[in-house]
């Protein structure tokens, strides 16, 4: 039953399957067209919601589809990384990340595809992304109170509302129903932009 | 184009609403949460570096002499924790020490004793492995101020029992310390030493339990006698614990 | 070479996207038991040379010694292997829609430099703001929502909140 590393499969594998997962992760978003950073930021503009399709879409095919491995005793839901809910940092690190997202128009992920194309403006903003985590090192002292505080471990949606992790998924697979129906509306009102 | 998204779109909604009506659930990720491993488990208490840190520190026993005199003194700060199970503690224990059988020490009532952390917890059962083992458990779960006591019940008994006669070359400070620990034996109620070794315990030295500490009370302070008054040492099992 | 110009401007539809991303997570999960990611790369190219160069400093800083205790190599982590697979998967990808060619992509509205000169911007906010999280998009949004991690659609608000609260502000360089 998985995940298979540790435990089936050794732990040496990790790094090929890295790179693998990698390729196929990099080829899929640059085909999706991720790599742009105009098409990238269309979402908060309206011009283009390919962002929100392909996350959303992502998100809940692997939602459902581990839920029922999990289900078929496939694989171990409950062993697998989650993030740990530390409220308040990730609420701040997500905003101020909000803002890079749109001054510079990629994020780490489809930075990482723009740079596998020779996208001038990818390789930059990794160097700024470089030179973002470095100010934090250097700056941690000031921030480690915050950075470890409210905690609640690694809880899921599921324990913390309560209500249980199938509802929870039907739940969201109508809300990104809902969310692309509306977003193709905007977009048809929304004048284009080429790109 | 319309027809193929509408189609595209009923899938997921379809596959979700056949998760939730499911049968037999037993085997799903809220009931193998329960047994989540330690990795992904809430991380408040001590990072296994700093456990290490303290764990090599012997700061964390108390001799018995320090405890004797924190019960004669009766320090309302302190509050002794009986780890044992509930006969032993029935039978006999120190004075004023609340019992949590140590199998039960993370059970929610149980750690509400140390919400308040205003005592500082000295911990005790017949040997020290067992106290020591619930330090790292306890240290593990966040509680500060936890003592160990060195040597457990055992030791302490067998020291105020039947303190260590010192030799006529001992300093003065040896001679003190006995005359200290006779009158501990006779506050707690203890009866006369030689009819009450414990079993399998051997005579304690005297140079491995000097604290160096001087006993400030004075021999002749009058206080209740504990409930403990003969210790008697027949219990089996973990009684070396 | 001729390369056809709507077919470098053809991308798959993204739900197909979507969905084989979805499969990839799926697959990812279960031979690793961990999700995807990219700014944990970065942190562990700062860590590895802060390390090399003033190995003194970066043992008193906590936020670097975490990942050298016990004698582990920063480098040697599961997020720079997979960050160097993304890009020679992007490589391959654009090469088969002759999208690969030194450029910088910005509005007509802007210059180049401009573009530069934000994209250096919104990389160190995105740096700065990935610490704090402990992870970007990729890594603490979508693989966080995965498994259905509360972080992971906290995460993803905020990010999504944010770049929305700030969009109009910045609406130049796009529009």
């Amino acid at each position: 039953m998985g995940p298979l590393i540790p435990e089936i499969v050794s732990g040496q594998w990790n790094n090929i399957i890295a790179i693998l997962v990698g390729i196929a992760f990099g080829f899929v978003l640059e085909s999706s067209g991720l790599s742009s950073s105009r098409k990238l930021v269309g979402v908060f503009y309206g011009y283009d919601f390919a962002v929100l399709r392909v996350f959303f879409t992502a998100a809940i095919t692997a939602s459902i589809g581990l839920l029922f491995m999990d289900y078929f005793g496939w694989i171990n839901m409950a062993a697998l990384d989650g993030l740990p809910a530390r409220v308040w940092p990730i609420i701040v690190g997500g905003i101020i990340m909000g803002m890079g997202f749109v001054t510079g128009g990629f994020c780490p992920g489809t930075c990482i595809t723009a740079i596998g194309i020779g996208k001038l403006d990818g390789y930059v903003f990794f160097g700024g992304i470089i030179l973002g985590v470095f100010v934090f090192s250097e700056m941690f002292p000031l921030f480690e109170n915050f950075y470890n505080s409210s905690n609640l471990g690694d809880v899921t949606v599921s324990e913390y509302f309560n209500i249980s992790p199938y509802w929870f998924t039907l739940i969201i697979s109508i809300v990104a129903i809902i969310a692309f129906y509306i977003t193709m509306q905007i977009r048809k009102r929304v004048k284009t932009v080429e790109y | 184009m319309k027809k193929r998204y509408i189609f595209l779109a009923l899938v997921p909604i379809f596959l979700s609403i056949l998760l939730v009506f499911l049968p037999d659930k037993s085997n799903s990720i809220d009931a193998k949460r329960n047994q989540k491993s330690l990795k992904s488990a809430k991380y408040t208490g001590i990072t296994p570096n700093n456990l290490l840190l303290e764990s090599v520190n012997s700061n964390r026993f108390i001799q018995p002499d320090e405890l004797a005199k924190i019960i004669l003194g009766q320090d309302p700060s302190y509050l002794l924790l009986d780890l044992r199970d509930a006969a032993q503690y029935g039978k006999f224990t120190l004075p004023g020490a609340i019992n949590i059988p140590y199998e039960k020490i993370l059970t929610e009532e149980n750690q509400a004793i140390f919400d308040s952390e205003v005592y500082n917890v000295v911990l005790f059962s017949n040997g020290t492995i067992v106290s020591d083992q619930v330090w790292m458990v306890l240290r593990r779960a966040g509680i500060k101020n936890l003592k160990v006591l060195n040597g457990g019940l055992n030791q302490f008994y067998q020291l105020y029992l039947n303190p260590p006669k010192p030799l006529e070359t001992d300093p003065k400070e040896a001679f003190e310390i006995y005359s200290f620990r006779k009158a501990v034996g006779a506050h707690l109620g203890l009866p006369n030493p030689d009819e009450f070794i414990p079993r399998g315990a051997t005579a304690v030295q005297g140079s491995t339990i000097s604290t160096g500490t001087k006993p400030a009370i004075k021999a002749t302070e009058k206080a209740t006698p504990a409930k403990v008054v003969v210790p008697e040492k027949a219990e089996s099992g973990d009684e070396g614990c | 070479m001729e390369i056809k110009a709507d077919k470098q401007h053809t991308y798959w539809n993204p739900y197909l996207g979507g969905f084989l991303l979805g499969i990839i997570l799926i697959l990812t999960f279960f031979f690793t038991g961990r999700g995807l990611g990219a700014s944990g790369a970065a942190k562990a190219i700062v860590t590895q040379t802060v390390h090399t160069v003033a190995p003194t400093h970066a043992e008193n800083n906590t936020y670097y010694a975490d990942q050298f205790l016990g004698g582990k190599i920063p480098i040697n982590n599961w997020l720079v292997f997979e960050v160097i697979g993304v890009v020679a998967g992007a490589f391959i990808s654009g090469s088969l829609s002759g999208r690969v060619f030194f450029r910088v992509q910005h509005s007509p509205k802007i210059t180049a430099k401009r573009r530069l000169w934000f994209a250096l911007l919104g990389g160190v906010l995105f740096g700065f703001g990935a610490q704090f999280a402990k992870g970007c998009t990729s890594g603490a949004a979508l693989s966080g929502m995965t498994v259905l991690s509360l972080g992971g659609y906290i995460a993803m608000l905020s990010i999504f909140g944010g770049a929305y609260i700030f969009a109009y502000f910045f609406r130049k360089l796009w529009l």
